[in-house]
């Protein structure tokens, strides 16, 4: 059939099932979007920036394990996706994005909104192709969409010439396509996977340590099977929070610079540490020659260049956890006896919590805390899908929210992209419209990506927006108080022109200069409330519940919280994980 | 230490940045670099001699593999004295 090059992507979208697509218009990809304009069955979500098109697009991805798709023009359209592809990249989401390039004879000419977009993106993406003739379009897209979605997945940008987009020809999109260089792995060998059943039939304290590679293969319920026919304690990685419910038994949770306590003490006990789907990312591992210091290491990866890439691995296992999993099950015999075990990770766990609530009990509670944030969200919104920014309030939510299942905990992982949260959200809610989505905010971070509240409403996107508001770019003033001694330095948003050039610590009278969120969302067309204790907190979270059903509006809620509150425990920078500190005292 | 690798690619836009780049990110540096087409069309063997680190070139050789227009890659010769 003779089409243009935009409507063979519109073909594309269809044939590949894409029902949403991201974007921003601009002239290099105005044909794009006049093919979009004549297709109803494709949503078109206009988004308020390129970043926060491709963050929608990565939070749908999440969500549904379904390619996330976005447009954007050429130029600084383009530029503007750089960020999110590089969250994309680093936490493995797969995602086709499409830019706008000027017409091929002006190509390196330096035109109006003309920037070099494949050898930018290069370094941030899976993949990326340049597409110089309307007969290889087709191929490319069937392509980008195959390396976005197999193998480890990741962002695939292709980048169109405008005259591309308004060729004809007659062709048809293909069905399949070959790639000789790209092999994506797929069964684990046998030899392999037979060392694995071996090394934890013989080991008296194994452990598991699950990654976001688990929620990615949608191996949950494999994982969970394992889990309870062996008896296997587990603990996760940040990106690997709902591959196993936060609340089961042999769930220590996470580990890692500010994970739970219990986790990083098994991790410190443990003989065979099976990391499932993990990078073994530094903020996990933390001194490397500490790292689970009396264990064999498996590594079970998709991407034979995470293995051995930061810590040793004594076992090496390539494979599509898709398939690994059940293939272990398949080879893993009777187990040993671990009672003594059990009860020792169990007594970590135990000890962690004791830590973290006698702390709590100690804390004033005029304002809510951080935990008691989080225990409101999970009691009146039980079923939520939960979108971090990044920071101070990521780290609450993962430490306090109990996550049951996979694809119901999105957060940049990798790269820690603040302004992430908020249009990741936006894309899963486009994804989810059944779900309740809440995003657990900061005051910082909900300022990177705030004008996507034009977004939510347009779209009838009902997000719940929780800020945990402390006036403070938190995380940095947290690290500021604790290693460069207390010298709070770009870090105060309700700073002033009066205020002492040395300020070290937030003062009674300290009058705030940060915006008034709940205002700000109310001249968006949301809703906006305050809440200043947990009482207010819970009523307006059950109020936004009921905005969402009846008029389908999202809602911001400014949540204040203690100002110098502090993520512990902290495994400092360059300490390992036994060396954690919980309010600055050995744990 | 220098390494001599054999590579053979699709020719395709940007293989040769991506392989260039690779071997930047991962300090080493390239000390010559030639390509030329296979016997297969549209395919080329870059041969290329790089010198940095001995530790991190079986890495390297797998970043490598794991581009998408790379095919195969072969560390032909690793060695102080390689010319």
């Amino acid at each position: 059939m003779k089409r243009n090059g935009a409507e063979m992507i519109v073909e594309s979208l269809r044939r590949e099932g894409v029902d949403t697509v991201f974007g921003y218009p601009g002239g290099a990809v105005i044909p794009i979007f006049d093919a979009l304009y004549h297709s109803r069955d494709i949503r078109v979500v206009l988004a308020r920036h390129e970043q926060a098109a491709v963050h929608a697009a990565d939070g749908y991805a999440r969500a549904t394990g379904k390619v996330g798709v976005c447009v954007a023009t050429s130029g600084p359209g383009a530029t503007n996706t750089v960020t999110g592809l590089a969250t994309a990249r680093l936490d493995s989401v797969p995602l086709v994005c499409i830019t706008g390039q000027v017409s091929r004879p002006l190509i390196g000419n330096d035109v109006f909104q003309e920037a070099d977009t494949v050898g930018i993106t290069q370094p941030v993406t899976k993949h990326n192709y340049l597409v110089m003739s309307r007969e290889e379009l087709g191929t490319t897209l069937k392509r980008s969409f195959y390396i976005a979605e197999s193998g480890r997945p990741g962002p695939v940008v292709i980048d169109i010439p405008k005259d591309v987009l308004l060729e004809s020809f007659d062709d048809e999109y293909p069905d399949s396509v070959e790639l000789r260089g790209y092999k994506p792995a797929g069964r684990a060998s046998a030899e392999s996977l037979a060392k694995l059943a071996d090394a934890i039939g013989a080991a008296g304290k194994p452990l598991f340590f699950i990654g976001g590679g688990v929620v990615m293969a949608d191996a949950s319920a494999a994982l969970k099977k394992i889990v309870e026919s062996t008896g296997i304690p587990a603990v996760t990685s940040l990106m690997g929070i709902g591959a196993l419910d936060s609340a089961h038994p042999l769930n220590l949770g996470m580990l890692g610079m500010h994970g739970d306590i219990g986790a990083n003490k098994a991790l410190c006990a443990c003989d065979l540490l099976v990391g499932l789907g993990v990078r073994f990312d530094d903020r996990a591992v933390g001194d490397p020659s500490r790292f689970a210091p009396l264990a064999k290491i498996a590594h079970v990866d998709i991407d034979p260049t995470s293995i051995g890439r930061t810590m040793r691995a004594d076992i090496q296992v390539v494979g599509d956890l898709r398939t690994v999993l059940d293939d272990l099950a398949g080879r893993i015999g009777p187990q040993p006896d671990r009672a003594a075990w059990i009860a020792e990770a169990a007594g970590y766990a135990e000890y962690g919590e004791s830590v973290v609530e006698a702390a709590e009990a100690r804390k004033p509670k005029e304002l809510p805390t951080p935990m008691q944030v989080m225990k409101a969200i999970n009691a009146i919104i039980p079923e939520a899908l939960i979108v971090t920014e990044v920071g101070q309030n990521q780290m609450w939510a993962a430490q306090y929210l109990r996550i049951e299942k996979p694809r119901r905990w999105l957060t940049s992982g990798g790269l820690g992209t603040m302004g992430y949260g908020f249009p990741a959200a936006l894309g899963a809610q486009a994804a989810k419209p059944r779900d309740t989505v809440v995003v657990v905010a900061g005051d910082g971070s909900f300022q990177m990506n705030i004008q996507e509240l034009a977004t939510s409403v347009q779209e009838e996107l009902p997000v719940i927006v929780v800020i945990l508001n402390n006036g403070y770019l938190g995380m940095v003033r947290q690290w500021q108080e604790l290693f460069f001694d207390k010298r709070y330095s770009a870090v105060c948003l309700d700073r002033h022109g009066g205020c002492p050039a040395d300020c070290s610590a937030p003062k009674p009278g300290c009058s705030a200069h940060s915006p008034d969120f709940a205002a700000i969302a109310a001249a968006y067309g949301a809703v906006g409330y305050r809440a200043s204790t947990l009482r207010e907190l819970e009523e307006t979270l059950a109020a936004a519940l009921e905005t969402r059903l009846v008029c389908r509006r999202p809602t911001v809620i400014d949540c204040k919280i203690g100002r110098e509150e502090n993520v512990w425990p902290i495994v400092a920078p360059g300490k390992g994980n036994d060396q954690m500190l919980y309010e600055g005292v050995p744990v | 230490m220098k390494h001599v690798l054999s590579l053979l690619v699709e020719n395709h836009h940007g293989v040769l940045s991506r392989i260039a780049r690779l071997f930047d990110g991962r300090g080493y540096r390239l000390e010559s670099l030639t390509t030329a087409p296979a016997d297969e069309p549209g395919l080329n063997r870059i041969t290329l001699v790089a010198s940095g680190p001995a530790a991190s070139i079986d890495k390297a050789a797998k970043q490598l593999e794991k581009l998408v227009d790379v095919i195969e890659v072969k560390v032909a010769l690793e060695a102080a004295t390689a010319e």
